[in-house]
């Protein structure tokens, strides 16, 4: 009690409720504006937080997460171009809404939802992390080795149509993350180039305005001609849905959608996007009116929305507990405490329990400030979604450019993240997906640690295999999983498998 | 094709990373392999997904046919915006940051504006964006120099 009173008592305060709201406020135009999303929106305010206090970081960062998630909607249901990934399924009944003439009731129904799943899912995570710490608090170096390949593992498999290329993104990052002095005996330069720049190993904020912001802004750069436009609606000081689309016969699918996402968000790379596609999938399966799914239906916007915001407690959940982030935004977040000082993991809840409720209480503040803001903005959020990409672009360039030098205060590092956005690009724009290659560099030095440490105290891989213990069982779920995710997402074996049994 | 080269990029890569890693030292009472024995893992890893990557392009002409996308980001207007971006970050340490700013947001802007609609604007207006982009420029340098007490590049001009 005492920790959760310290915790309301440094969120109260002027300073942190204002930078819940600017965060929040910046997270729903990064999301709202199609190209730009929240990683890049977390990524470029990393640098700034890092000169930030602890407490004041996190309203910064989780308040860009929770607008940011929530302000894709705006472009999904104007334009029908997703600002985010997460904000796909809202399309698919948002935009018909829109064309029917009710686009404000739309974007009202919309925000409602995400306010309902981002808060949700931040009551579970006021119940959830505390248990799974007390697991997790057990572990021994050869576990955390067997849970941290088992996260890398899932997310390479999960992400993206291509397992292969999953597993590419992931070793490139681990590749990375070697740069600089070994983790254990800090006594050897690896992969420096003869460039003490590089002994520190490339700075985990580098790395992700590297590898996310500059390989959107080269894309953005090549559309300048897509031309945006807005649709029209009625004029209203505070946008909340009508009395037909709210009240208690939308609140089993708000509770469905809600469970869906928290528990999508738990689960390490399966993101917004997925919890929302799976909350629509269910949504429809299990109403009575099926057939106006798709043609404009509120059911089909709260599916969507509220999933999408709840998955952002969740993924919360597994970062907090077990220092494995649900996502890329978490893995953000995550470098943001770790740039504080915070050891995340089960230590936190015995070093540190104030900051945990810290972090609930922000998840909770700063949902409820993206449904005032939101509410209140929604005429701006339509005008930003128009800012032409030639005044947008260098300007974020701008705000790369001052975020690298202020991180170590040398221009090298602006150099490093150039180079880092070529390779994004390619990697991006072929299919190779991103968060393995983040989650790789951000777990790689610890599951360096961890595998070294365990092969001092066991002898050797073999003998530590030989153990009966939840490392062991990890690390075999590991492989199952790759050996699984390649069989099935191989086209070539599937289309054999597929022509078998056509011919009988 | 060009997924095969870049693949191939990382082969080299790891062969070289490989070789280096022999001259790093180890310590007589480390049992765990020293400091080379994980990026070995890791190169030797990725080196196996990425030959198993190119058998599977090979064995598929569709595959092998299809392009990859990495060498549009040097012509065109994303070209233009790359080039611009190494000349910033070139002229950034003679220039100053400030300085190196202002010009970059001018003449980035104008020239994209111009790619997009095939004109500047009218005389006015271009002086406006001038004096707007100016201004963010400066508005940048002093909150992060000035208050967040950055150290920000200064060039041959002082600033």
């Amino acid at each position: 009690m005492d920790n959760f009173l310290n915790a309301l008592g440094s969120v109260l305060t002027p300073e942190v409720l204002v930078l819940i709201f600017i965060g929040t406020f910046v997270g729903i135009i990064f999301g709202a504006i199609p190209g730009l999303n929240t990683p890049i929106a977390v990524a470029l305010l990393l640098p700034f937080s890092y000169k930030l206090g602890m407490v004041p970081a996190m309203a910064l960062l989780l308040g860009v997460y929770m607008g940011g998630i929530s302000g894709g909607l705006v472009s999904a249901i104007l334009l029908r171009i997703p600002g985010t990934a997460a904000a796909i399924a809202t399309t698919f009944d948002g935009y018909p809404m829109c064309k029917k003439g009710l686009a404000a009731e739309a974007l009202a129904i919309g925000t409602f939802g995400s306010f309902i799943g981002g808060s949700f899912s931040a009551i579970v995570l006021a119940f959830l992390a505390s248990p799974l710490t007390k697991i997790a608090i057990r572990f021994g170096p050869w576990d955390y080795f067997g849970l941290m390949i088992f996260a890398l593992s899932l997310v390479s498999a999960l992400v993206g149509k291509n397992v292969l290329k999953g597993y590419i993104s992931m070793f490139i990052g681990l590749f990375i993350s070697c740069i600089g002095l070994s983790s254990l005996d800090g006594l050897t330069k690896r992969f420096t180039l003869g460039m003490y720049q590089l002994e520190g190993g490339v700075s985990m904020v580098i790395l992700i305005i590297g590898i996310y912001a500059v390989p959107e802004i080269l894309s953005a750069a090549g559309k300048l001609k897509e031309d945006v436009t807005t649709a029209h609606f009625e004029k209203k000081r505070f946008y909340i849905p009508g009395k037909e689309n709210r009240g208690k016969k939308f609140w089993p699918l708000m509770l469905q959608s809600s469970v869906i996402g928290t528990f999508i968000g738990i689960m390490p790379g399966l993101g917004s996007s997925t919890g929302a596609m799976l909350s629509y999938t269910a949504a429809q399966k299990t109403s009575a009116k099926k057939d106006e799914f798709g043609t404009g239906c509120a059911e089909g916007i709260y599916a969507s929305e509220v999933a999408n915001n709840a998955v952002t407690g969740g993924a919360l959940i597994p970062m907090l507990s077990l220092g494995i982030p649900g996502d890329s935004v978490t893995a953000i977040i995550m470098a943001a405490l770790i740039l504080q000082g915070v050891s995340v993991g089960p230590m936190l809840f015995t070093q540190q329990p104030s900051l945990v409720y810290v972090i609930v209480l922000v998840t909770f503040l700063a949902n409820l400030a993206m449904f005032v803001i939101q509410s209140f903005g929604i005429p701006l959020f339509a005008r930003i979604v128009q800012v032409p990409r030639y005044y947008l672009l260098p300007l974020i360039v701008m705000c790369c450019s001052i975020g690298c030098i202020s991180v170590n205060n040398r221009l090298f590092d602006f150099y490093v993240i150039i180079i880092l956005g070529i390779l994004g690009y390619a990697l991006e724009n072929n299919k190779y997906p991103l968060p393995p290659l983040l989650l790789g560099y951000i777990l790689g030095s610890d599951i360096e640690l961890y595998l070294r440490r365990s092969l001092m105290y066991y002898g050797s891989f073999g003998e530590c295999m030989k153990m009966v213990s939840p490392g062991t069982f990890l690390v075999a779920a590991a492989v199952a999983i790759t050996v699984v995710a390649l069989a099935v997402k191989n086209d070539a074996l599937m289309s054999r498998l597929r022509r078998k049994k056509a011919q009988g | 094709m060009g997924e095969i080269i870049f693949l191939g990029f990382f082969i080299l890569l790891c062969a070289l990373g490989f070789g280096e890693s022999f001259t790093w030292k180890v310590v007589e009472s480390d049992t765990s392999g020293g400091a080379a024995f994980w990026p070995r893992l890791v190169m030797a890893a990725l080196v196996i997904c990425c030959v198993v990557r190119i058998v599977v392009i090979l064995r598929d002409n569709e595959q092998v046919r299809k392009k990859f996308v990495f060498l549009d980001l040097f012509y065109g207007h994303r070209g233009v915006f790359l080039l611009a971006l190494v000349l910033y970050a070139a002229a950034i340490k003679p220039l100053g940051y400030l300085i190196a700013t202002v010009i970059f947001l001018n003449v980035i802007v104008n020239l994209m504006y111009w790619f997009a609609r095939g004109t500047l604007g009218k005389p006015a207006f271009l002086a406006l964006r001038t004096v707007c982009l100016c201004a963010a420029a400066y508005g940048v340098y002093y909150f992060f120099g000035s208050i967040l007490r950055i150290m920000v590049p200064v060039g041959i001009f002082g600033i």
